[in-house]
């Protein structure tokens, strides 16, 4: 299994003193990897850390046997994309022309785009249903629409690295599926996808390893199902919740899912 | 550019209206035309008077569009970097350090600092004011961008703070430096009209000073264009899209400021274009950088040029000075666009 970013005993901040301590983690190439972890976790800022957006006070960040801070931000681009939480301003530009933004390191001048460009952020468009959208304004997008026009520009950008904040939030059940098919298709064809996630049921179902995070730092990370024990929600919500097994539809096995249920008082 | 044609023809239009028409004398077409021609080496049979005349009329339009241009850029760059509507020349200490430096030189021609050993002839008092405003709002630039930094970085919003600062600072020290001049009429009266922007007595100085300093600045559009659209989405999102930043926002800044510090130092504080011409720009051909920037220029050229012919042909009032005009219709104007457009301002 490749291994496209490695980051070792890392921390991370905002220059008063690490959210992120001590993270020692692999991202490999055709896994879905998802984070989860309570608010204030420290989740957003190991993305950003592992993006390269943010230079690690401690450890290493690494990619190709180099330093991802550090690295030439075209090069970088073009190896790894992310999916912002959320974006602003984004009135006054098209669907297509936003979706184009992904194609910044990859296009011969800044007046014109090349053929090869044209192809990508078409079949981006395509992948993404929005074709029949494509000369709409962002800002007209319903919240669904949305989310798909910037998951297009992430695919866009053609990496071999997807890092995805919260792509759910706000999302109906449908979207909210449709995009972990997406991610997960994703590494099926051999991307690397880092997801954070509070929907614990998408991360069991769709994720290859699920990385745990408490109070700045992994708490534990692998399969799914031994992640995510009923051991692991009682210690977050007590007995209101109910659990059972389902098959997951990335690897035919029995994975664990969760309601958060407030059972009716006993007297 | 496909707007490159209409644009040079209605901006030598412009330009000849302009010569044409006069708050003392107007000219017919054939006598403007033979007069741009003996200017540039073409000798016509001209009186002399005549040809004087046609010569301060041609340079003070070629001046007046370089900085409508210029400034029209510079808000238009302001803009794209702070990601917001309002940003103009003067929020990053352009006006303000033009205005003291002018002041003190002023002060200075008119005997209050001591041993200043000036000629104050016209052609040197004028450049030394030039060049002491482009030097004031060179310094205060400087100074925004050096305090608002932290560690070679500088972050948008300390660097908005750090303006207000330092304006406030300059705006201090110039009503202290007015203070102590008012004693002397003549003095006071010249740091006054300083700030009301004088687009007249140009000479082929200010137009070709201008017009260098434009030239300089478009050559920095394909490396900004495209970069400023990415902007949009916020510094973090622009970096994982391949945007170098740092330097973005650096060259953005200097040639932002640039372009205002020499329209200020040419022509004195002129309010508004660097306001209102990208915001027009923007709502008709959209908010693309790539169409923005090269627009802004040829729009501000066409904006200051066209109100400046019209105020004179129309108002023949030469106390109307082209600062207050633009506050006068800028303002208004602005509010207009403001309540037509509530839904997009509200969303910043």
């Amino acid at each position: 299994m490749v291994v496209r970013i490695q980051a070792t005993h890392s921390s991370f901040g905002y220059g008063e003193g690490p959210i992120v301590r001590g993270v020692s983690l692999e991202v490999r190439e055709a896994e879905l990897l998802t984070i989860v972890g309570p608010n204030g976790a420290g989740k957003s800022t190991l993305i950003k850390g592992l993006a390269g957006l943010i230079s690690p006070s401690e450890g290493r960040v690494e990619a190709a046997g180099e330093s991802l801070c550090a690295m030439d931000l075209g090069k970088r681009a073009k190896m790894v994309a992310v999916l912002p939480q959320s974006l602003r301003h984004l009135q006054g530009i098209t669907v297509a022309e936003f979706v184009a933004q992904g194609r910044y390191v990859h296009r011969p001048s800044w007046q014109h785009m090349g053929a090869m460009d044209e192809e990508v952020i078409g079949r981006s468009l395509q992948r993404c249903e929005l074709g029949g959208l494509k000369d709409r304004p962002m800002n007209q997008l319903s919240g669904g629409e949305r989310q798909r026009a910037v998951f297009a520009r992430a695919l866009a950008q053609e990496s071999d690295i997807l890092l995805v904040d919260e792509p759910t939030a706000a999302l109906d059940g449908r979207h909210q599926l449709w995009i972990f098919e997406q991610l997960a298709s994703l590494a099926a064809s051999s991307t690397a996808v880092v997801a954070v996630t509070h929907d614990l049921n998408l991360a069991s179902q769709f994720s290859h390893r699920v990385v745990l995070m408490e109070d700045g730092a992994v708490s534990k990370q692998g399969d799914p199902k031994d992640v995510l024990t009923p051991g692991y929600l009682k210690g977050l919500l007590g007995e209101n919740f109910l659990t059972g097994q389902e098959t997951s539809s990335i690897c035919q096995e029995e994975r664990p899912w969760f309601i958060p249920w407030l059972p009716p008082p006993s007297s | 550019m496909a707007f490159l044609p209409f644009f040079g023809v209605a901006f030598a239009g412009l330009v000849v209206a302009s010569m044409a028409w006069g708050r003392t004398v107007n000219y017919e077409l054939g006598t403007v035309l033979s007069g741009i021609m003996t200017t540039f080496g073409f000798e016509q049979d001209l009186a002399r008077k005549t040809q004087f005349v046609l010569e301060l009329r041609l340079w003070r339009a070629l001046t007046t569009a370089g900085v409508g241009a210029a400034l029209a850029y510079s808000g238009a760059l302001l803009q794209g970097v702070f990601r917001n509507g309002l940003a103009a020349p003067s929020v990053i200490g352009v006006t303000a350090g033009a205005s003291l430096g002018a002041a003190l030189t002023i002060m200075a021609l008119g005997g209050f600092l001591p041993s200043m050993a000036f000629a104050s002839g016209f052609e040197f008092s004028t450049f030394g004011i030039l060049m002491a405003s482009f030097l004031g709002s060179f310094l205060s630039v400087l100074a925004v961008v050096l305090l608002a930094s932290e560690r070679g970085r500088v972050s948008i919003s300390s660097l908005l703070l750090t303006g207000i600062a330092v304006n406030a600072c300059i705006a201090g020290l110039l009503s202290a430096a007015q203070a102590y001049a008012l004693k002397d009429y003549e003095v006071s009266k010249a740091i006054f009209a300083w700030t009301f922007g004088n687009l007249d007595d140009k000479t082929s100085m200010h137009g070709i000073l201008i017009w260098l300093a434009v030239g300089c600045g478009v050559i920095a559009i394909p490396r900004l264009a495209i970069e400023l659209d990415l902007f949009a989405g916020g510094e973090d999102d622009a970096r994982s899209l391949g945007v170098p930043t740092g330097k973005t926002k650096m060259l953005a800044i200097s040639v932002a400021a640039l372009m205002a510090a020499t329209a200020v130092a040419v022509a004195g504080q002129i309010a508004f274009v660097g306001l209102v011409v990208p915001h027009l720009v923007r709502s008709v051909f959209g908010a693309s950088h790539r169409q923005l920037l090269p627009l802004s220029i040829m729009g501000g050229a066409l904006f200051l040029t066209g109100a400046e012919c019209l105020q004179i042909a129309i108002l023949k009032d030469s106390a109307l000075r082209p600062g207050v005009l633009m506050s006068l219709v800028g303002g208004p104007f602005f509010l207009l666009l403001l309540s037509r457009r509530k839904g997009a301002i509200q969303s910043w």
